[in-house]
């Protein structure tokens, strides 16, 4: 028993803690699906327009007509948030998607293959992320002109070398395994082989990793939005909001915090199950 | 008689674990004589190391539930605060461990890691400490010593990282020297070395030692006292050439028949015990070794035999060996 | 102490900076090209006519083809001519050495900040492990993981210039103008920098402290009786730097385009700005210029964090695998 470290927790301890845990997924799960239904249902639901506001109502505190308050042009806060929300978990879901799919074939590619493959394919991701993140984005994004698709192509194109970096470095270790050498052994053919053994086994780290992702897909689009660099107005981002409030900051500081602090909230609903997912994926992480 | 130089009287420890609570140490007392070597003996899972590092208290102490006394000269070291109890640490008492490659640290020098101990407790300045470093490691054996002080772990081949461990520990001449396994890992012609090494330190200071292994053998030619443990408790003690002659319970017995002897015929049989080391967690009323014990009767199961003084000899079985002749 | 390998290892890194420095310069211009958007068009605005923009495209070399273009202006980077900007004409050597220091004392000081936070946090973390404070400590990281850049940063313009006026909301202040002024303006900017690169540091940090204190050296060092500050920090800390050092070292690189955002926030003249700017009006010189100096900084650190993994662990400096 060679530890030092002192504050191992009694049985009773880790009891009360894992409760704790459990409720904050649990409240995080409630958050983000009701996020995402009221979000695909938000012209349905009778809301106040995103669009028109009421001049005489602007920066508004949170009132019976307008839940969230209002904008600088007395617009709805809330109808606005949820409109944004749509743009938020498009581009967060697209992009994660495609950097899961084109990183992650990269990645296994260069995982099985080895060699020439692995060299080529892994020097151009080295180079890629040689290019400040942000930059490619902003590059991107301002010259293909902003809209939903083109964030979400963006932010995607950057996420590609982080997918094919894990994706390579599960495969390699996968690749080595008895299951996989007797699958070839046994004469199975390529393709089988990599879907069938390699990639059910990389599923589990890759999702893990996809939720965590989820959640900086959504900062990156509000900082572009906050650059002015996401969905065009009047059309609402997270990002573009408070951005256009900052002015008014000493003023109306609510037309800011309010918009940052759904940003935040959703933000920390999917970090907080991006960190139960990992604990129950990742077997090293679970003695931390 | 002289007084003893360590008293641990009825010391148990016990573990709070996911699984329950771990039964690790029962009930061990024994006395420790100034310059005597008491070998402890027993398998895997059978308390010796945690033993041994409940002496100085090493163990965590928050999940560790310790009773009984541990006296030094007059000092319970199991009741003083964690402050007073540093200074014996390294100092009085010091001990050193199986593993030398992971035992040292890989990224300070062997000069630093040996002239810490060297400033904390005798408050040496510099040049003091590098003078006394020198002399230690030659005094443990170590050839070109001014050279080796710059050196790094990884650069020095395992007998001589054992050895550094050992002038680590003699650094401020301790009373008592606490070796948990210190041969194991090594080549058999190091493990003579460094047998012969303490050996020479224990004569030289009058240093007592407290000597864990797992082996019977290697520690005929070190131990004055052998005891042997199973289920976390002390179930033989004898003076070593009494024990070697003959043993009373049978688990010693097994233990010192099991050993491979280098001389049987090809092809003869290892003697293992067959069945399985208790679960701690759930220690039976009875004797821990009844199930696995060819002697035992049904008294074994329902009550844990005490130790029974028998000379110089201390034993506990309800059913022992015959005694010698 | 520079042994054989330690030579061998930087020639290797010399060819690599040559190679990354072309690869990402020479992928800059195709991206450039290929993306829709001119420069000419750019600058003379939506009212030009097809005459006007042609004699401009003329007039800045556009007409040539890639490869000619591409490699004139390598010959002349290589003397130290990054061009002049298509806009404004500045020679933007003089652009970037202006701006460069300010995004380079930002990123410093920043990363800094970020040092002394997590490594305290870090070392008691691991120390308490699962305890009340690693918990908290853990709840502050993904809060702050959760919070975007420039929310941070207009928080602490908030409460720290708006309410309490300790500091200033905007603006820059050169050093040649005041010390005491040049450290007031870049404390927000760093301290939300600083903030966001926290969690992630002390995350590291703590997992590393916590493998680390398991290992039987540190039970060693208590066994001599040494107090529980010297052990963390004498014995533990130093093995357990490495991975932090590899993160700290990418960082120094991707801050300077994570920068961009908070230096528009704090109206710093650094060279995410002239990048940024660049982007939208397809200054592809300015754009050049400044990815062939990330890029040769980014090599540069890369080797300098290389040269720290010698002094940290003595069996990397004598070639020794773990």
């Amino acid at each position: 028993m060679a530890s030092v470290a002192e504050g191992t927790q009694v049985p009773a301890e880790r009891r009360r803690t894992r409760a704790r845990v459990g409720a904050g997924v649990g409240l995080a799960t409630i958050w983000l699906g009701g996020l995402a239904v009221a979000a695909i249902l938000a012209p349905h639901l009778g809301l106040q327009s995103p669009y028109e506001g009421d001049l005489l109502e602007t920066l508004s505190m949170p009132s019976a007509d307008h839940l969230l308050g209002t904008d600088g042009l007395g617009r709805d806060t809330f109808a606005r948030l949820l409109y944004g929300g749509q743009v938020s978990l498009t581009v967060a879901i697209g992009s994660v998607g495609f950097g899961l799919l084109v990183g992650g074939s990269l990645g296994l590619i260069a995982g099985y293959f080895g060699a020439l493959a692995d060299r080529l394919i892994m020097g151009v991701m080295t180079v890629l992320l040689c290019f400040p993140a942000l930059i490619l984005a902003i590059a991107l994004v301002s010259s293909l002109g902003p809209s939903v698709g083109n964030v979400t192509l963006a932010i995607g194109v950057i996420f590609v070398p982080a997918f094919a970096r894990i994706t390579r470095a599960n495969t390699l270790s996968l690749r080595s395994r008895e299951f996989v050498l007797a699958a070839e052994a046994l004469g199975a053919r390529l393709p089988r082989i990599l879907l069938q053994e390699i990639l059910p086994n990389l599923m589990p780290a890759l999702l893990s990793y996809a939720v965590v992702m989820l959640g900086i897909a959504i900062l990156a689009e509000a900082a572009l939005g906050f650059l002015g660099l996401s969905v065009r107005p009047p059309q609402p981002s997270w990002g573009g909001m408070i951005a256009a409030e900052r002015g008014n900051l000493a003023d109306a500081p609510q037309a800011v915090f309010i918009p940052a602090g759904f940003l935040f909230v959703t933000v920390l609903a999917i970090n907080l199950l991006g960190e139960a997912l990992r604990r129950l994926f990742d077997i090293r992480a679970q003695t931390l | 008689m002289t007084a003893p130089l360590l008293r641990v009287q009825d010391l148990s420890i016990r573990f709070q674990t996911p699984r329950g609570l771990v039964h690790a140490v029962n009930d061990v007392s024994f006395d420790l004589l100034p310059g005597k070597t008491l070998a402890i003996v027993g398998e895997s899972g059978s308390g010796k190391t945690v033993l041994s590092r409940a002496i100085l208290r090493l163990l965590p102490e928050k999940t560790t539930i310790r009773s009984g006394s541990v006296m030094f000269e007059n000092t319970d070291l199991a009741a003083l605060d964690e402050a007073a109890l540093r200074h014996y640490r390294g100092r009085d008492i010091a001990m050193i461990f199986q593993d030398p490659m992971s035992s040292l640290n890989p990224v300070l020098t062997i000069e630093r890691q040996i002239g810490e101990v060297l400033e904390l407790h005798l408050g040496l300045a510099a040049d003091e400490r590098r003078h006394r470093t020198i002399e230690l490691l030659r005094s443990v054996g170590i050839a070109a010593a001014e050279q080796r002080l710059k050196e790094y772990p990884h650069q020095l081949s395992g007998g001589m990282r054992q050895r550094v461990m050992i002038a680590m520990a003699l650094a401020c001449r301790p009373r008592i020297m606490i070796a948990d396994e210190p041969t194991t890992a090594l080549d058999v012609t190091i493990q003579m070395q460094i047998l012969v090494l303490l050996k020479r330190q224990q004569r030289e200071t009058g240093m007592a030692m407290i000597f864990i292994s797992h082996d019977l053998a290697a520690v005929g030619g070190i131990a004055d006292e052998v005891a042997v443990m199973y289920g976390g408790r002390f179930v033989e003690q004898a003076p070593t050439d009494a024990f070697f002659a003959a043993r009373r319970m049978p688990y010693s017995d097994a233990l010192l028949r099991a050993r491979p002897n280098s001389f049987a015929p090809r092809g003869a049989r290892l003697e293992a015990i067959p069945g399985r080391p208790p679960d701690l967690t759930m220690l039976p009323p009875g004797c821990s070794f009844a199930p696995r014990c060819t002697r035992s009767g049904d008294d074994c199961l329902v009550r844990q035999p005490p130790l029974n003084n028998e000379g110089d000899r201390r034993f506990a079985c309800w059913h022992p060996l015959p005694g010698a002749a | 102490m520079i042994g054989l390998q330690a030579l061998r290892r930087l020639s290797n890194q010399v060819v690599l900076l040559i190679a990354v420095v072309l690869a990402a310069t020479a992928l800059t211009f195709v991206v450039t090209e290929v993306l829709p958007g001119d420069a000419a068009v750019a600058i003379l605005g939506d009212t030009a006519t097809p005459a006007d923009i042609a004699s401009l495209r003329k007039e800045l070399g556009l007409e040539r083809p890639l490869v000619v273009r591409y490699f004139d202006w390598l010959a002349h980077a290589a003397t130290g001519d990054l061009g002049r900007s298509y806009r404004t004409r500045e020679s933007i050597g003089v652009m970037i050495g202006q701006r460069l220091p300010v995004t380079a004392e930002l990123i410093l000081i920043t990363q800094l900040m970020a040092l002394l936070m997590a490594m305290p946090a870090g070392v008691l973390a691991a120390y308490r492990a699962r305890s009340a404070i690693d918990h908290t400590l853990g709840a502050l990281s993904i809060a702050l993981l959760s919070t975007p850049g420039f929310v941070i940063g207009i928080g602490l313009i908030y409460w720290l210039s708006v309410s309490a006026g300790l500091f200033p909301a905007s603006g820059y202040s050169r050093v040649s103008d005041g010390v005491g002024a040049n450290l007031r303006s870049m404390f927000l900017p760093a301290l939300t920098l600083a903030l966001a690169e926290f969690p992630v540091y002390m995350r590291i940090l703590r997992a590393d402290m916590i493998a680390t204190l398991q290992q039987d050296f540190i039970l060693v060092a208590r066994a001599k009786g040494l107090a529980v500050r010297d052990i963390l920090i004498r014995h533990a800390l130093r093995p357990s730097s490495l991975s932090l050092a590899t993160v700290v070292g990418i960082n120094l690189g991707r801050l300077v385009g994570g920068a961009v955002i908070i230096e528009s926030l704090f109206a710093l003249p650094g060279i995410g700005q002239i990048m940024v700017n660049a982007v939208y009006q397809r200054d592809n010189f300015v754009i050049q210029g400044v990815v062939l100096v990330v890029a040769v900084g980014f090599v540069i650190i890369n080797l300098a964090v290389d040269m720290m993994y010698s002094v940290l662990d003595p069996r990397v400096r004598h070639g020794v695998g773990r």
